[in-house]
């Protein structure tokens, strides 16, 4: 009787877990599933060709420039975005009545992806305010979005929305170190600068995984942003993974998307993976 | 963590870091505002360009609701994409509250990190 209370104890979570799991089996797991399945095929007869549509997207062009951006995009900001946001959050945990800045730093993610689209556009544009302040000062006008500068553009777009949800994870795990341990370091003669590297920094290694992965996956989504300013073919510093998927997709050659997203995927994962291996190693 | 007393200069980065974190949503709410002839004016230049670079008026000259009586009263394909949008947003909440409450009361016993990889490779 109590064995029996017990596992129905143990497993009353299973209700919980299975809206959520089956959602994501159903809309994401088998879908990719059949992609892998088409990665193997020939998109219109069905027919399987084994590795060919792996070898057309390796020695495609438009793959290596995306992946390249790609990379290079994920390179430039996650690091900037953890940076930033750490000393932010640092600082904030300093200040006293902290919760209208954060209020602050959140509204970016308020903003729907449309409008701020809009906002970039007379910002950035060619015919833009920021120009417009530039030759009315007597310099030439600057093309943001057709040039090798929409890269930054981009850059400053991820950081401006991405910037308040990285500064809360890092302020959470910022409040929850110990006060205890850091007054018995400073009772010891530790100086500020020793609290933060010897006992605040080592304390986040969880939040700084967790800040990683989301701020990772989170640069995928820039996607939206560089599609609605620059369109379907940007200048080539943002044509991004995404921009050539989308590209496929409308000119119908869903095999090489399938082994695109395969490839892609599998990426994501090993890097997932390797991370948090990284990351339990460092923990022991 | 306790705090420390900050100093002004923390607080002069902080002002300038909201500004400037806040400015395109000012512009965002500012804009609605402005009446169609005045938006005509200052962003024109962004649809055809003749020289002129577009501006930006922070205060609006005659501040009018004209847009939100075109968007609520004349345009009724917007009610059905947010009745669409809110549709999507509950029924994504109704999936993911008990996933929540699952994780919250820590029933999945040492199997937080993998569901959390599970769920985040699914984003």
């Amino acid at each position: 009787m109590i064995n029996r209370y017990a596992i129905k104890r143990k497993y009353r979570y299973l209700p919980f877990l299975l809206p959520s799991v089956a959602g994501v089996a159903v809309f994401t797991f088998l879908p990719f599933v059949d992609s892998v399945r088409r990665s193997f095929c020939t998109a219109v007869t069905g027919d399987l060709v084994g590795v060919n549509n792996y070898k057309a997207v390796f020695v495609n062009e438009a793959f290596g420039l995306a992946v390249k951006n790609t990379a290079v995009f994920t390179a430039v900001c996650i690091p900037l975005l953890i940076g930033i946001s750490f000393f932010i959050a640092y600082g904030l945990s300093r200040v006293k009545h902290i919760r209208l800045i954060k209020s602050v730093l959140l509204f970016p993610m308020a903003v729907p992806t449309a409008a701020l689209v809009l906002i970039w556009q007379i910002l950035f544009g060619d015919a833009g305010w920021i120009n417009h302040i530039i030759t009315s000062h007597g310099h030439g006008a600057v093309s943001f979005l057709g040039s090798s500068k929409a890269f930054w553009v981009l850059v400053g777009s991820y950081i401006w929305k991405n910037l308040g949800y990285t500064v809360l994870l890092w302020l959470t795990g910022i409040m929850g170190v110990s006060t205890s341990v850091i007054d018995a370091a400073r009772v010891d003669g530790a100086n500020e600068r020793q609290v933060l590297f010897r006992i605040i920094l080592p304390e986040l290694k969880p939040a700084l995984y967790t800040i990683t992965i989301i701020s990772f996956l989170n640069s995928f989504k820039v996607f939206r942003e560089a599609y609605l300013v620059a369109g379907a073919y940007p200048h080539k510093s943002i044509y991004l993974l995404q921009h050539l998927f989308n590209n496929w997709f409308v000119n119908m050659d869903l095999d090489k998307m399938a082994a695109a997203a395969v490839v892609v995927f599998s990426v994501i994962f090993a890097a997932a993976v390797l991370l948090q291996r990284v990351w339990d190693r460092k923990e022991v | 963590m306790r705090k420390k007393a900050a100093g002004l200069p923390l607080y002069i980065v902080m002002a300038v870091l909201c500004t400037a974190v806040l400015f395109p949503v000012i512009l965002a709410v500012i804009l609605p505002f402005q009446a169609h002839t005045e938006l005509k004016d200052t962003l024109s230049p962004l649809v055809n360009f003749t020289g002129k670079y577009a501006r930006i008026d922070l205060l609006p000259q005659y501040p009018s609701a004209e847009n939100f009586k075109e968007l609520l009263v004349y345009s009724p394909e917007f009610y059905r994409v947010f009745w669409n949008s809110l549709l999507m947003v509950g029924g994504a909440y109704s999936f993911s509250r008990p996933l929540w409450q699952c994780l919250r009361r820590g029933r999945l016993q040492g199997l937080n990190s993998r569901a959390g990889g599970f769920f985040s490779m699914s984003m």
